[in-house]
């Protein structure tokens, strides 16, 4: 599954826009990925400036 | 069922704080969904300049100080803004040696001999007015509301948010920005030309010491793009590192940069601050006709990249007038909205938008090395005319250099023939290149 580093994100929702599934959205001004919806493509970690979203194992 | 509203608007950006101000004023029964909770806050990097006192897409924006607020002369309106403003004087490329080509006069302009092209606002404080205004005048607002769908019903176009909430409105303006979902999800990008992802960060520094900073200042010859750029506290500069290849290390690029000459000297004191900020932009090229299933689209949804504060605020203003218009006359349909799609295609499409349709040529720094840059750099030592506009900052430099071809031939024809190779690079291959080098939106 895929998470976000919290420190790391600037909150400029570019995963989201790029995201085809639609699984990340703005929550309380949080960038937070749906792992329901999820499909893990990782385009959100190709795309992202600062390196936020990683790969985390299945908790 | 949710109630049916005149007009939905998505996105409280400079575009959509403007069209909901409008909706506000003419009295149309309308909302505004925003994802973020905090409107005044800015996460993403963007423009924070507003041009002023320029031709600027058919109209002349310009800043009345006194009554504090933007008027746009030829569409006749204005936005009250009585923030701080920072005065911005021009565009300066720097070589890799430190030469600079100067667009605009920092020296002049500081001492009053010549007016700002610019002036840096407090962007989420501008944004903010807009909104209370919409808000007072009965604009319903919905923050924390991410619109992921969009599909149309005969008689309205139904949003779909995260939370599985439906909104229904006659018209709908999508001022969701570059990497715009609306646009996307009603097939728009089919018929548009990618152009490459650009990915940008940023970090701020205070205790720099930079001569003349009061303009943007591009910093070219480097592995990625950098600028550094004044903020509204004095002291505070913003810098950058961007590029059209995803897999660049941009935080180690921006370290390499500063701590080379003369970026070193000026940022020997200085500190980082706040928090980094960033962007990933998906460019594709202007879309030719705004309107599809009654949904207009305005600012940068409709553009490629940063269609500018100035463009993006006209554009919700006369989207939302047009609406404002189609429902006076009972035309919920395309020929209803006709003012806004023939303005845009007079003064945006035409003029600009078109071009950039076919832009995307060869990257410099492919054909040029850091030293040709400086050669380059070293030939105009004189500031030329101040200009904020982004399309005049390239005619500026193409004029100045079609001048200079005779002598760079005699002196450099090594350069010269990269130059005339650069040229005539095939765009097909220019923009495979970004292809590969990018990631475009695949839905």
């Amino acid at each position: 599954m895929v998470e976000i580093d919290k420190e790391k994100c600037s909150g400029c929702c570019g995963c989201i826009d790029h995201c085809p599934v639609a699984a990340i959205n703005v929550i309380d001004d949080e960038v937070v990925i749906d792992n329901d919806i999820c499909m893990e493509c990782l385009i959100c970690i190709k795309v992202c400036p600062l390196g936020a979203p990683h790969e985390a194992a299945q908790a | 069922m949710r109630e049916l509203y005149d007009l939905i608007i998505v996105g409280a950006g400079p575009a959509g704080g403007m069209a909901a101000k409008v909706a506000g004023e003419n009295g149309l029964k309308a909302a505004l969904l925003e994802r973020k909770t905090d409107i005044r806050t800015i996460r993403r990097i963007c423009t924070m300049i507003i041009d002023v006192d320029e031709e600027n897409f058919g109209d002349y924006p310009t800043y009345n100080r006194r009554n504090k607020k933007f008027v746009f002369p030829h569409n006749g309106f204005s936005v009250k803004y009585d923030g701080p403003t920072r005065n911005i004087y021009g565009f300066h490329i720097i070589t890799p040696c430190g030469n600079r080509f100067q667009i605009g006069d920092v020296k002049k302009g500081k001492a009053g001999e010549q007016p700002p092209v610019g002036l840096m606002v407090d962007k989420g404080y501008w944004i903010q007015i807009m909104v209370d205004e919409a808000r007072t005048n009965g604009v319903e607002i919905f923050t924390n509301t991410n619109v992921n769908n969009v599909r149309k019903e005969s008689d309205c176009v139904v949003l779909t948010d995260n939370w599985g909430n439906e909104y229904r409105g006659k018209f709908v303006i999508a001022a969701d920005g570059v990497n715009s979902r609306i646009t996307r999800k009603l097939g728009f990008n089919k018929d548009r030309v990618f152009l490459g992802t650009y990915k940008d960060i940023s970090r701020t520094y205070e205790g720099a010491e930079i001569p003349d900073s009061d303009a943007l200042l591009f910093c070219m010859g480097w592995k990625v793009s950098h600028s550094i750029a004044p903020e509204l506290t004095e002291g505070h500069f913003h810098v950058s590192g961007a590029s059209y290849n995803v897999n660049d290390d941009l935080d180690g690029a921006i370290d390499l940069f500063l701590s080379s000459e003369p970026y070193a000297t000026w940022f020997k004191n200085a500190s980082e601050v706040g928090h980094r900020s960033s962007c990933v932009s998906n460019i594709v090229s202007p879309i030719p006709l705004p309107f599809k299933d009654n949904v207009l689209v305005v600012g940068d949804a409709t553009w490629m990249q940063e269609t500018g504060n100035t463009a993006a605020m006209a554009l919700g203003w006369k989207a939302a007038n047009a609406v404002t218009e189609a429902l006076i006359k009972g035309q919920i349909n395309k020929e209803g909205v006709s003012s806004y799609l023939e303005w845009y295609d007079k003064y945006y499409y035409q003029p600009r938008g078109k071009r950039l349709a076919s832009s995307g040529g060869a990257d410099f720094k492919d054909f040029l090395p850091p030293e040709d840059i400086d050669y380059l750099g070293s030939l105009v030592p004189e500031p030329l005319p101040a200009t904020m506009n982004a399309y005049n900052i390239f005619s500026t430099i193409g004029r100045a250099f079609s001048a200079l071809l005779p002598r760079i031939q005699e002196e450099r024809p090594d350069i010269m023939q990269k130059l005339m190779a650069m040229r005539s690079f095939p765009r097909e291959l220019a923009l495979a290149k970004r292809k590969r080098e990018g990631c475009a939106i695949v839905s």
